[in-house]
């Protein structure tokens, strides 16, 4: 970043007013106590039919219905199939998509389907990285729920297969496309926090559905739902609805409040300050309340370090996420500078800028003679 | 004393000035990030724009979520060394 952090340069480009760019919100900046509204400029696109989009939805959960729902909002785009392992979800995406739909259990169908340009993955995340992998060597475009990865070394092989097909690929840490995080990295790179000192994020949640406690169907039984498949390389396990519906809740399936929560926090910091990551992490933590027999604490820590890039100083970040807070749900993500502070949301940036106090006051003048003082 | 860091004459006016909140908004009618990200994803692909989350941006915001964890179930943590993340090798793309 060349642009120069100094208080004086944000002051100065705030003072300029009005900044329009295109597509991109409006600056409005100005002095403090104030509220600005941000603003998207959508392009007007005409669409032939060669622009239209034939989507397909593999994992119909809670998530995959989200993002569906979400996709099919952008014109010229049709969903054409969904593929889910337990059955209901397959009627239920007929009832939400209509009866025309292509329905199956084995995504491989939906892969083999030429009509199909784009794929949804939102499945558990031990899935994604084999499903990610196959669709891209498909030739389909691939929006794989986050986080992209369960185990580390998954990572290179998905680099490298979208490599290779040269097919679209995003991952849905969806915030950081929206106005908030957009105008958050402006702010930062304009020097309105100056440099980076602290992240500090958190999450608390006080509910059995935000401890990851879904719902589980009455009809759930061997033939509604194809456990072994959902199992795919995870170890050998009985059935069991448990499992299958909360998968959250196991490290053989899932990644705990760090791939769930943290990795959005991780997606807007990055963006924002245009980082490739931390060099080293310290976590803590337990299972302190919801004893329904997970394996993945549900408070949990962490600590971790970002060395000085050419886009950020050396800082450090805080996350806690704590899924029994009496205290009531709620949640925070702020940037904390050497000059500023910024609450960032998707919909909204809150800057805080503070005077840095020094001169030194009576709290510590009491301890010099008058005459000193 | 006071009469000395009067002298330095450390406090600017801007700087006193330029204090306070400032919040910015989205209108009431945003269509919000979720659908911003998948408007972004099918522009991608219909050859308008590129893709910022991709996988080697996947690899870095999960694979640093992922150190908690590694981190989480080592029951020495606190007196070992921190596992390295950012030793290009394991990242690079």
């Amino acid at each position: 970043m060349k642009k120069n952090k100094s208080r004086r340069s944000f002051i100065k480009k705030a003072a300029l007013g009005t900044a329009a760019f295109g597509g991109a919100p409006y600056i409005i900046a100005s002095k403090g106590n104030k509220e600005i509204l941000l603003k998207r400029e959508y392009l007007l696109q005409e669409h032939t039919a060669n622009d239209n989009i034939n989507l397909a939805l593999i994992g119909s959960g809670i998530q995959g219905i989200y993002d569906t729902s979400t996709a099919l909002k952008v014109a010229g785009v049709k969903l054409v199939a969904v593929c889910d392992l337990y059955s209901g979800r397959l009627a239920r995406a007929k009832e939400l998509w209509g009866n025309d739909l292509f329905t199956t259990r084995d995504y491989r169908e939906i892969l083999s389907r030429k009509d199909v340009d784009a794929v949804i993955v939102a499945t558990p995340d031990h899935w994604h990285k084999k499903i990610t992998i196959d669709a891209l060597n498909a030739g389909k475009a691939v929006y794989c729920e986050k986080p992209m990865i369960q185990k580390f070394e998954e990572g290179a092989q998905i680099i490298e297969a979208q490599k290779r097909s040269k097919a679209i690929c995003q991952i849905g840490s969806q915030g950081m496309s929206s106005l908030g995080n957009e105008k958050a990295k402006q702010l930062y790179e304009d020097g309105a926090i100056g440099d980076m000192v602290l992240l500090d994020m958190y999450n608390d949640r006080y509910s059995s559905e935000g401890a990851w406690q879904y719902p589980i169907p009455a009809d759930a039984n061997p033939q509604t739902v194809d456990f072994d498949t959902f199992l795919g390389n995870a170890p050998k396990h009985a059935f069991d609805t448990t499992r299958f519906f909360r998968w959250r809740n196991y490290k053989d399936y899932g990644t705990g409040v760090a791939g769930d929560l943290f990795v959005h926090a991780f997606s807007t910091l990055h963006y924002i300050l245009d980082s490739k990551g931390p060099n080293r992490a310290l976590s803590t933590g337990g299972l302190r309340y919801w004893n329904d027999g997970r394996d993945v604490p549900d408070v949990t820590l962490t600590f971790y370090d970002y060395s000085k890039t050419d886009t950020h100083a050396a800082f450090n970040a805080s996350f806690r996420v704590n899924f029994i807070a009496g205290s009531g749900d709620g949640g925070g993500f702020r940037l904390i500078g050497t000059e500023g502070a910024m609450e960032v949301g998707q919909n909204s940036v809150t800057l805080i800028r503070s005077k840095l106090g020094k001169i030194p006051s009576n709290y510590s003048m009491i301890a010099y003679t008058e005459a000193e003082q | 004393m006071a009469k000395a860091y009067a002298a330095m004459d450390l406090e600017m006016r801007s700087d006193v000035l330029a204090t306070g909140e400032t919040v910015w908004k989205a209108p009431y009618d945003y269509k919000g990030g979720h659908y911003d990200h998948f408007l972004t994803f099918f522009n991608a692909i219909r050859g308008q724009g590129t893709i910022v989350q991709d996988p080697s941006f996947g690899l870095r915001a999960g694979g640093a979520a992922l150190l908690a964890n590694s981190n989480l179930s080592n029951e020495k943590r606190a007196h070992q060394h921190p596992f390295c993340f950012i030793n290009n090798n394991l990242i690079k793309s």
